[in-house]
């Protein structure tokens, strides 16, 4: 395959892969709110996740150590194993979260039972992540998420206030009403931020390049795919904030599910954008729910020393085909025993920020050490920015918790 | 001796730098664990000399805090394997062993899931 086509293909499966329930529910919930005022902390975290999701790939290219190698080498067992198990429960919840969407917007096309509609989803994932190779799950799920793009165009239609929306990235405190309007306004810029910023997809991006091959001369190629690719993912989560601001907020509506969103689109264009609208959520949902199963096998085998990787078939890594299916089986439990979805995804999010520190710090040392990284170590900005968003990570999650049950999950 | 003389000492070897927690790979390149402990002898000169290292959920729980460790090691057994010095092969970011994990005895439960997943199709 030609160096462009790869680099074309990386970047359109970085983008298609970029939206997950929570990062659409937060962000139609954001402007549904407060119109543009939070699009700023969009540019932001989509700055930090370009800086993680850059230096993982990095760091996985030169020393084909993924990041659960480095904190098992850096942290020990017993202060990794905290790591590990907090990570792995983030993932069984957004796992958990992205299956109950999908089952939702199947509920929407079908009026079939959601219950079955989730055994169903995890009966159709399992079979894809079981048969397919990493290349072919990369790519189905990547390519087809860009129906979401459909949010853009929504966006477009809408014709908003390009001013505005301009104006919407300049990092602000908007005037509000009532002091726990404030409160809300934190808890959506740091619920935002860690649904951007979500930890699986470092973890997940580093296996991916090991399981990909990459070598230390594709570090330039990697810089481009992370860079492009999660840009104009980020402009798929501006679309849903537009389309939240413009469409939602005018008519008061608060979205609490994620078929909300796709009003913007069937307003815009018709039964047409309805229907793509919705199979780009199901395919992007669907993505992320493999991500988080697989990203949770990632990390334990390679924790424990396991044999690990979707390039063996399951018998040459079975306790790593092993892991993948318990996440699975677990994610649909929690989705079948009757817990609300979106509850769940405010949970995974919220957790989500918590273990964001214990996730970049030791990918920040490993990408700054001289001696792990020779030529390719961390230049002087991208230090400086590591320290910035892992210093601003660390202050989201500070308040994460308490802003969650403050303002009762945004609801206040 | 003060600080500055004990660098001066050659051969000096890093333990928990540059073994422990690091991840074991058997003859054919296969991950087969990590190092979850080092043995470590006392000569008759008074010099520290590392003489083996043992891998297995047993030795990782060793350093968990005792009750936790308690609990670990009923759900999950106290098997650990010791594996001499001679059979380390090279000593970089990742440990090579010069056997494989079968002939060491590694990783007993990897190979009962295998024959296990085996059966089902599309797994080989």
């Amino acid at each position: 395959m030609s160096a462009f086509l790869q680099i074309f293909l990386g970047i359109l499966t970085a983008m298609g892969g970029f939206v997950e329930v929570g990062e659409l529910v937060f962000s139609v919930g954001a402007g549904a709110k407060f119109g543009y005022s939070l699009l700023w902390v969009v540019a932001l975290g989509t700055l930090g996740i370009i800086l993680f999701g850059e230096m993982a790939g990095r760091v996985a290219a030169v020393t084909k150590q993924p990041i659960f190698d480095w904190v098992r080498e850096r942290a020990g067992f017993r202060m990794g194993l905290g790591t590990l198990l907090a990570a792995n429960l983030v993932s069984l919840l957004t796992c958990a979260a992205e299956i109950g969407g999908i089952s939702i917007v199947l509920r929407m096309m079908s009026g079939w039972p959601y219950r079955l509609l989730a055994i169903l989803t995890f009966l159709a994932l399992l079979a894809i992540v079981w048969f397919f190779a990493f290349k072919w799950i990369e790519r189905f799920f990547g390519l087809l998420g860009l129906l979401m793009t459909v949010f853009v165009i929504a966006a477009i239609r809408l014709h908003p206030d390009w001013h505005a929306v301009g104006a919407g990235f300049v990092p602000q405190v908007p005037t509000l009403e009532s002091p726990k309007d404030y409160l809300v306004y934190a808890y959506f810029a740091v619920s935002l931020l860690s649904s951007i910023m979500l930890p699986y997809e470092t973890y997940f991006y580093a296996s991916g390049a090991i399981e990909d091959g990459w070598q230390p001369h594709e570090v330039p190629m990697n810089r481009i795919v992370v860079t492009m690719g999660f840009v104009l993912g980020s402009a798929l989560a501006v679309g849903l904030v537009i389309v939240g601001g413009q469409l939602l907020k005018p008519l008061g509506i608060d979205p609490q599910w994620p078929g909300a969103a796709a009003l913007g689109p069937a307003f815009t264009m018709g039964r047409a954008g309805l229907i793509v609208a919705l199979l780009g959520m199901l395919f992007a949902f669907g993505g992320a729910a493999v991500e988080n199963a697989l990203t949770g096998a990632y990390n334990t085998a390679q924790f424990l020393g396991w044999p690990w990787g979707k390039w063996r078939k399951p018998a040459g890594a079975p306790r790593f085909a092993l892991a993948w299916i318990v996440m699975l089986t677990l994610a649909v439990l929690i989705i079948l025993a009757g817990v609300n979805p979106i509850q769940v995804v405010e949970y995974s999010i919220v957790f989500s920020v918590l273990i964001l520190p214990l996730t970049y710090l030791p990918l920040l040392m490993a990408a700054g050490d001289r001696r792990i990284m020779g030529a390719y170590v961390n230049n002087g900005p991208t230090k400086i920015a590591g320290w910035f968003f892992l210093a601003l990570v660390t202050l989201a999650g500070l308040f994460a918790l308490p802003l969650l049950v403050v303002t009762r999950g945004g609801k206040l | 001796m003060k600080p500055a003389d004990l660098r001066q000492r050659p051969p000096f070897f890093d333990v928990v730098r540059m073994l422990m927690d690091h991840q074991l790979l058997d003859a054919d390149y296969v991950e087969c664990g990590k190092v979850d402990d080092v043995e470590i002898e006392i000569t008759d000169d008074g010099t520290l000399r590392a003489t083996a290292i043992f891998t297995g959920p047993g030795a990782a729980f060793e350093h968990l805090p005792g009750w936790l460790a308690a609990i670990a090691k009923k759900f999950f057994g106290k098997r650990s394997k010791r594996i001499p010095w001679p059979e380390i092969a090279i000593i970089e970011s990742r440990i090579k062993l010069r056997s494989t994990s079968e002939a060491l005895g590694l990783d007993p439960a990897d190979r009962s899931a295998a024959r296990w997943i085996s059966k089902l199709p599309g797994a080989r």
